[in-house]
């Protein structure tokens, strides 16, 4: 308790100095006290402490950036390290609250959390690369077209797909109807592999056409749904 | 009987034709204007539902991710597990976090460090030359001044000078001036002995810093930046 009492009475430049000094014997694999890194993420997540959060930018820059390089995605994901690091960086900062800090015990934990948010940071690129949207932009409202993707951004984008999907729920009758549409537009799949995935919900792959004929036939006549949707159809 | 003289397709052939030519299909689209954009329509409706609908109900990345950490609030956490139950796209992102956290080490491998520190906003900054005293501000060039050392980081220039104190003997006073450091922003220096700090002090408009009463030793000086550090390691103060 006095050892975490004269941790947070150490000056933020002392601390972060010290974090240095630690975390240089740490990638050097000796042995470190891991605790002046722990207080500064503490204070950065916790006090909220913006002059800790850019400490702990430039301390770990450079490991995350060498995370990025590793990430078997990378080379093919079109965004570039600086980018990825920031990212990964800011998704720490929005999705860690002083409530949530209190599950992690130890810094590698932190870094792991890291470290994670690089693997979301491609797979958020990798996913855009992959939209339907993205490969047909004509689908985009104004607003979205060209647009440098954001945390924000993507969240709302995001709400704003769950909106329709909840909207395309509620006009759909069954759960095998729910299989089709949502495998189909949600997730991509062919018909043949809808069969394959949710084996033993469909007789055949006419099945499963015969089902998407008749919701498409009515979700295109429902007029609620053509202001959603804005159907060119 | 000609293709076009055949029952027109249903909407489920057309679609089944989208996805995988149905030559029947094809021949009877030849010679019927209304089949085919019937199905033009039908390849619309299924592009627009597709791009507005691609991964609606998926979880973000970050959630994922969460999960796979045991960080998700519980509420939570049961919802994405069903949900990764019937979708195999969130089932690879996972098996992609898995094997990714199990191949990348948290420290990077001891020969990649100095790799990732050059391309860090962490910089080491390197002794260059002895400066000559015309180099200096006039502010810092005294008749009897020793040549002050040059170091080099980047862009960034830092000529560093180490006096006795007058004012107190047995002390040194430590001067400088940063050039070609201005994309850093503000910046004050600081500087360390043996772990411990000995000193700061703001860098001035023009670049310029001072710092007094410090005793001999081999210092580590940091000049700290919002978004990066330029560190000047066993600055001999008092030799």
């Amino acid at each position: 308790m006095a050892h975490d009492e004269n941790l947070r009475l150490l000056e933020l430049a002392a601390l972060s100095e010290r974090c240095a000094r630690q975390t240089e014997l740490f990638f050097q694999r000796q042995p470190h006290n891991p605790h002046y890194c722990h207080e500064l993420w503490r204070r950065a997540i916790v006090d909220g402490d913006t002059r800790a959060w850019e400490r702990l930018y430039t301390q770990y820059h450079p490991l995350v950036a060498g995370w990025v390089r590793r990430h078997s995605a990378f080379a093919d994901c079109g965004d570039d390290i600086h980018h990825l690091v920031n990212c990964a960086f800011e998704k720490m900062w929005f999705a860690l609250d002083p409530s949530k800090f209190a599950q992690f015990a130890d810094v590698p934990s932190l870094l792991r959390y890291l470290q994670m948010c690089v693997h979301s940071a491609i797979l958020d690129a990798v996913r855009r690369a992959e939209d339907p949207a993205e490969v047909a932009p004509e689908t985009l409202s104004d607003d979205q077209a060209g647009s440098a993707p954001t945390v924000e951004g993507a969240v709302l984008g995001r709400l704003q797909r769950q909106e329709l999907w909840q909207a395309v729920l509620a006009r759909l009758a069954d759960e095998r109807e729910r299989l089709v549409v949502y495998g189909s537009y949600a997730l991509g799949l062919t018909p043949r592999e809808l069969c394959a995935e949710y084996a033993g919900s469909f007789a055949d792959v006419k099945e499963v056409y015969r089902i998407k004929e008749n919701v498409l036939d009515r979700l295109r006549r429902d007029a609620g749904l053509a202001h959603l949707l804005a159907w060119d159809a | 009987m000609s293709p076009i003289n055949k029952p027109h397709p249903t909407d489920a052939e057309l679609l089944a034709h989208l996805d995988e030519a149905e030559p029947e299909v094809a021949a009877h689209l030849e010679g019927c204007h209304d089949c085919r954009e019937r199905a033009e329509r039908l390849r619309r409706l299924e592009r627009q539902l597709a791009a507005k609908l691609d991964r609606a109900d998926c979880p973000s990345s970050l959630e994922l991710g969460e999960f796979h950490l045991r960080v998700l609030p519980s509420e939570r956490e049961a919802s994405v597990a069903r949900h990764l139950a019937e979708c195999p796209r969130c089932r690879r992102e996972v098996a992609q976090l898995v094997a990714y956290q199990a191949q990348a080490p948290l420290a990077p491998e001891p020969g990649l460090l100095d790799r990732l520190f050059e391309g860090a906003r962490v910089l080491w900054a390197r002794r260059v030359s002895r400066a000559t005293a015309a180099a200096l501000a006039p502010a810092y060039r005294g008749a009897e001044a020793a040549a002050p050392a040059i170091y080099q980081a980047e862009e960034a220039r830092l000529i560093i000078e180490a006096e006795p104190d007058p004012a107190r003997p047995g002390r040194f006073v430590v001067t400088g001036l940063v050039t070609g450091a201005e994309a850093l922003g503000a910046a004050e220096v600081q500087l360390w002995l043996a772990g411990e700090p000995a000193g700061r002090a703001p860098v001035g408009e023009v670049g310029d810093f001072a710092l007094e009463g410090l005793a001999a030793g081999s210092y580590t000086l940091v000049l700290a930046a919002p978004g990066a550090e330029i560190r000047v390691r066993n600055l001999v103060v008092g030799a």
